[in-house]
């Protein structure tokens, strides 16, 4: 099987070669040819070895530790789906999402089964994660093939990131769109993959966030059952502290664990330690950022506590309940460490990191509008990337003029 | 960021530097001690890829089937017309090879018949009025050769600046010689604010010279004696801690005992050595500037002090340095970024222990040294070991016999990080490699080789399983492991580059060659090979080597580099 494939496309390759008949789609080839192979290159000169790092193997790195996330997150969808149904009486998912489920085999509406949970929230995620993917990877290829370059794994991760940065019943258009902006505006038009300047996965849900608030903010969205409404952690936070949160039924191990409402993959600060673990053991995300962005959030909360408000109870709320509640964990394991859009230097990353954790604590507990900050705090932080960079780098030269005149 | 560790040796305040960053990558294929002087060449080469000037064509000398005697000039360059490169051998000139645009790649000379068979040889001696004897150079003698001026050893601290440039531009040794910034042929007229010695090498499986220097004990000193006349400034030896390299001032005695009793020691582990130093500060920026400057005005205001462990007056030039950790704590541009970084305004000269000691034979001998030691090494190789040949050596004939299995091979002339692959009209040793490297070419497909927990791959980030069994040495070959993309900063930049220099923003400079943020960010301290980790490291499969030259190229153009000297010849 595995030989017959080989030569297989061995006998294509050609096709698709400069001059060959499917020259334009050359990108497209490669895509698929070094997806199931490893590429047969050997190294043109010195270094005559090389590491075997490639960006497909970071890139599903990444991949893999967001994984626990994204199907912890099925469950979780799942699970607010099926006790909202059971508080409202709703017999079925409507639509061809509980036609699907019955077709699946499926169909128990028990919030008590994992299994059932699991697979209420997949009918929700899956076709968001499909159609993220089908469209974005259009524009991936498409530039791809116009600009004569190889289609680079970057999207891979942020298909899945903005998938999980989604609430479960967003209109499915919204998520092409969504991505399409994402993609398009955030990446390619500055060049591509390691050229761009913002994150492209929180890019594609600023612009749906500002574009269609209703369908991805307020109270409605976050469970997949319509008619229900319920205020998420934060808004409760912002109405009433941690008394509020309580009094929802909320508890911080609660929170923790990501059993509340919430967008689909970012919930649970559990499954993203596991993911964060996993990366800073490989070394394909930064710590420096993920810790600055722990001290500049930890350091803010505290001092609001410190300064405390007679009229805007979350100034009370604690460091270790902003930590678990919203999509702060996620963003700072997943997003703020994105390599290209973040600062690059060892010094620049404390600063960029600790700047996102200020920010994203500063408009949750100031601004009235959005109770949560991190997506606007690390869009922020990388348009800052770049300037802290800068200060960094003149550090360096400066250094090296004042000994080269020595 | 490295840190510097003053130890107080007796007499001594050697500067040492424990570098923390940098990669060994774990090849299999490790050269044993075992000095072979068996394997005999019928073919050598004067490597013209290998001298670098502003003006890269030289004018030769010679034509195809011309006899030529070992030390005869077969080039002269155009934009300095005093430098030569002479004939590495006696013999026939048998082809000239060009490479694009009639660049000089290779002159092969064919040896003759007796000294390809038989390196002892009577009749030399006679030639150098009896000063050599074969047993000096063991395994290579040319029946005859050009003879330049020699010197008594007492005499070499005499010389002036003159007659030691006049003997080495004549031989063709000037060639040995290499400036940064560029790493081109220095200007005869013009001298070095310092000169460096690598009496170290950390390169992917290199041999450790430190036993093999010490064997040559007094022609290295004479070497270092003749070199320090090169320069106002200091001669720095750079080498590995605990070297107890033979030194001018007390080397009579030691040098020989050392020579003799010393067994060759094998490079002491970077990580014991840095951990096992005693816990100096790391010093970061401004500080290490100000301490390494304060460094310099000491050494110079106390001239005449005692070489470490020897009794005698210190040579009020040559100073020793240490280098711990791993690769690159022994390049040259290591070297020189932590003792005294290179800019336009302040060009600094190296030169390997090799061509050291073969200047110490010329100045005492009269007589070009060819002999090289070079390492066999790699995975491929069945019995990695040293050899005796010759300079530019014919390195098919080197491996012949010598390679474990029936894979395909790539020869490499020097380490697999910054070696150049010897091949066709290219085979031959190249004039500034300490080694051969023998590594099978990857062409293998896997499937799903990106999901694969990958036993026998490697990294510099924990990606594979292979990472797990640490002091493991792997057979890896040439694949790329990938396929070009964009350069994504992901980790180990920073982990193997050990200068204070930034590397993601240098080698991304150097993409777009934006020569000004390049020379900013301190391209001009380096070389294709300081930068090899980083193209090795890098997720996106690019080459930065072959960029900084580009940029250094132009910079170079741009600044009319080297404005004294022979370029107004030209």
């Amino acid at each position: 099987m595995s030989q017959r494939l080989r030569r297989f496309l061995d006998s294509q390759q050609r096709h698709f070669l400069p001059g060959g008949r499917y020259e334009r789609f050359g990108a497209l080839f490669e895509l698929v040819d070094t997806f199931l192979y490893t590429p047969a290159t050997v190294t043109a000169g010195s270094p005559h070895v090389r590491d075997g790092i490639d960006l497909k193997r970071v890139m599903i790195f990444v991949w893999l530790a967001v994984l626990p996330c994204a199907l912890f997150g099925m469950v979780n969808v799942g699970l607010q789906a099926n006790g909202a149904m059971a508080a409202l009486g709703v017999e079925q998912a409507p639509g061809w999402r509980g036609t699907a489920l019955w077709l699946l085999g499926a169909g128990g509406y028990d919030a008590g089964s994992v299994w059932d949970n699991f697979w209420h929230g997949a009918v929700y995620f899956l076709p968001i994660y499909l159609v993220t993917l089908a469209a974005g990877g259009f524009w991936e290829v498409l530039f791809a093939m116009v600009r004569n370059h190889e289609v680079n794994e970057g999207f891979f991760v942020t298909s899945i990131l903005f998938a999980l940065t989604l609430p479960p019943d967003i209109p499915l258009w919204q998520v092409a769109l969504g991505i399409s902006f994402g993609v398009v505006i955030g990446k390619e038009v500055f060049g591509g993959t390691g050229k761009n300047f913002l994150n492209p996965a929180l890019t594609g849900r600023a612009f749906l966030f500002f574009a269609y608030p209703a369908g991805i903010s307020g109270d409605t969205v976050w469970t997949a059952v319509d008619g229900f409404s319920g205020a998420t952690p934060l808004m409760l936070a912002a109405e009433g502290g941690v008394e509020a949160i309580q009094a929802a039924g909320i508890t911080w191990w609660g929170a923790f664990f990501g059993t509340i409402q919430g967008s689909i993959g970012s919930t649970s600060v559990f499954f993203i330690l596991f993911g964060a673990a996993f990366m800073i053991y490989t070394g394909v995300a930064s710590w420096r950022i993920m810790a600055g962005v722990l001290v500049g959030a930890i350091a803010t909360a505290v001092l609001f506590n410190l300064i405390g408000s007679e009229t805007n109870p979350a100034f009370a709320l604690p460091w270790h309940w902003h930590l678990v509640l919203g999509g702060l964990a996620f963003g700072l394991v997943f997003m703020a460490t994105d390599p290209v859009s973040a600062a690059m230097t060892e010094t620049g990353k404390w600063i960029y990191g600790a700047l996102i954790g200020v920010m994203t604590v500063l408009i949750r507990v100031l601004n009235p509008a959005y109770p949560e900050g991190v997506m606007l705090a690390i869009l922020f932080g990388n348009l800052f990337a770049p300037l802290i960079d800068w200060a960094v780098v003149q550090a360096n030269v400066r250094r090296r003029a004042k000994r080269n005149a020595a | 960021m490295f840190s510097r560790h003053s130890k107080r040796c007796p007499g001594a305040d050697t500067p040492r530097f424990a570098l923390k960053k940098g990669l060994d990558i774990p090849l299999a294929g490790a050269p044993s001690g075992e000095v072979d002087g068996s394997r005999r060449v019928s073919r050598v080469a004067y490597t013209g890829f290998d001298d670098f000037g502003p003006k890269r064509l030289p004018t030769l000398a010679v034509e195809v089937g011309d006899r030529v005697r070992l030390g005869q000039p077969l080039t002269r360059r155009k934009a300095y017309t005093q430098v030569v490169g002479t004939a590495p051998a006696s013999g026939v000139v048998e082809a000239i090879h060009r490479g694009p645009r009639r660049s000089l790649e290779t002159i092969v000379i064919r040896l003759d018949e007796a000294q390809g068979s038989d390196g002892a040889d009577g009749g030399r001696a006679a030639d150098a009025g009896g000063a050599a004897s074969p047993a000096d150079f063991p395994g290579v003698a040319d029946r005859d050769q050009e003879t330049f001026n020699r010197y008594r050893a007492d005499e070499l601290d005499g010389l002036s600046r003159a007659q030691v440039a006049e003997n080495l531009l004549a031989a063709g040794a000037w060639l040995a010689l290499r400036t940064r910034p560029f790493s081109m042929i220095p200007p005869p007229e013009s001298a070095p604010e310092a000169l460096f010695v690598t009496a170290m090498d950390t390169r992917p499986l290199a041999a450790d010279p430190v036993p093999l220097i010490r064997a040559a004990g007094d022609d290295f000193v004479a070497g270092l004696r003749v070199l320090a006349k090169l320069t106002d400034g200091p001669l720095y030896v750079c080498t590995r801690p605990d070297a107890g390299l033979p030194m001018p001032g007390g080397h009579g005695a030691r040098s020989a005992d050392g020579g003799r009793q010393a067994p060759p020691r094998p490079r002491p582990d970077a990580a014991a050595a840095s951990s096992g130093s005693p816990s100096g500060s790391e010093i970061h920026g401004d500080a290490a500037d100000d301490d390494v400057a304060a460094g310099h005005r000491a050494a110079a205001s106390e001239a005449a002090r005692a070489a470490p462990g020897a009794p005698g007056p210190r040579h009020s030039q040559i100073r020793l340095a240490e280098f711990a950790g791993p690769h690159p704590a022994g390049l040259p541009g290591t070297h020189m970024h932590c003792l005294r970084p290179a800019s336009l305004q302040h060009v600094l000269w190296h030169i390997g222990w090799q061509d050291v000691i073969a200047i110490g034979r010329l100045f005492l001998t009269g007589l070009i040294d060819p002999t090289r030691l070079i390492a066999l090494c790699g995975p491929m190789v069945a019995r990695p070991r040293l050899l005796r040949t010759r300079l530019g050596a014919d390195t098919n004939e080197l491996i012949a016999g010598e390679l474990a299995g029936r894979h395909e091979a790539r020869v490499i002339s020097g380490s697999a990080l910054s070696g150049r692959q010897a091949v066709g009209t290219s085979a031959f040793l190249g004039r500034f490699h300490n080694q051969l490297t023998v590594l099978a070419e990857g062409r293998e497909r896997e499937l799903f080789g990106w999901l694969k927990p990958g036993r026998g791959r490697y990294s510099a980030l924990n990606l594979f399983w292979s990472r797990r069994g640490a002091g493991e040495r792997l057979g890896l070959g040439t694949s790329l492991h990938g396929s070009p993309r964009a350069m994504v900063p992901v980790g180990a930049y920073d982990r193997v580059m050990p200068l204070d220099l930034l590397p993601v923003q240098l080698v991304r400079a150097l993409l777009v060659d934006d020569i000004e943020t390049a020379e900013a960010l301190g391209a001009l301290e380096l070389d294709e090979e300081d930068v090899a980790l980083l193209s090795f490291v890098d997720c996106g499969k690019h080459d930065y080597g072959a960029a900084l030259r580009r940029n250094l190229e132009q910079i170079r153009r741009e600044h009319d580099w080297p404005q004294h000297g022979g370029a107004s010849q030209a």
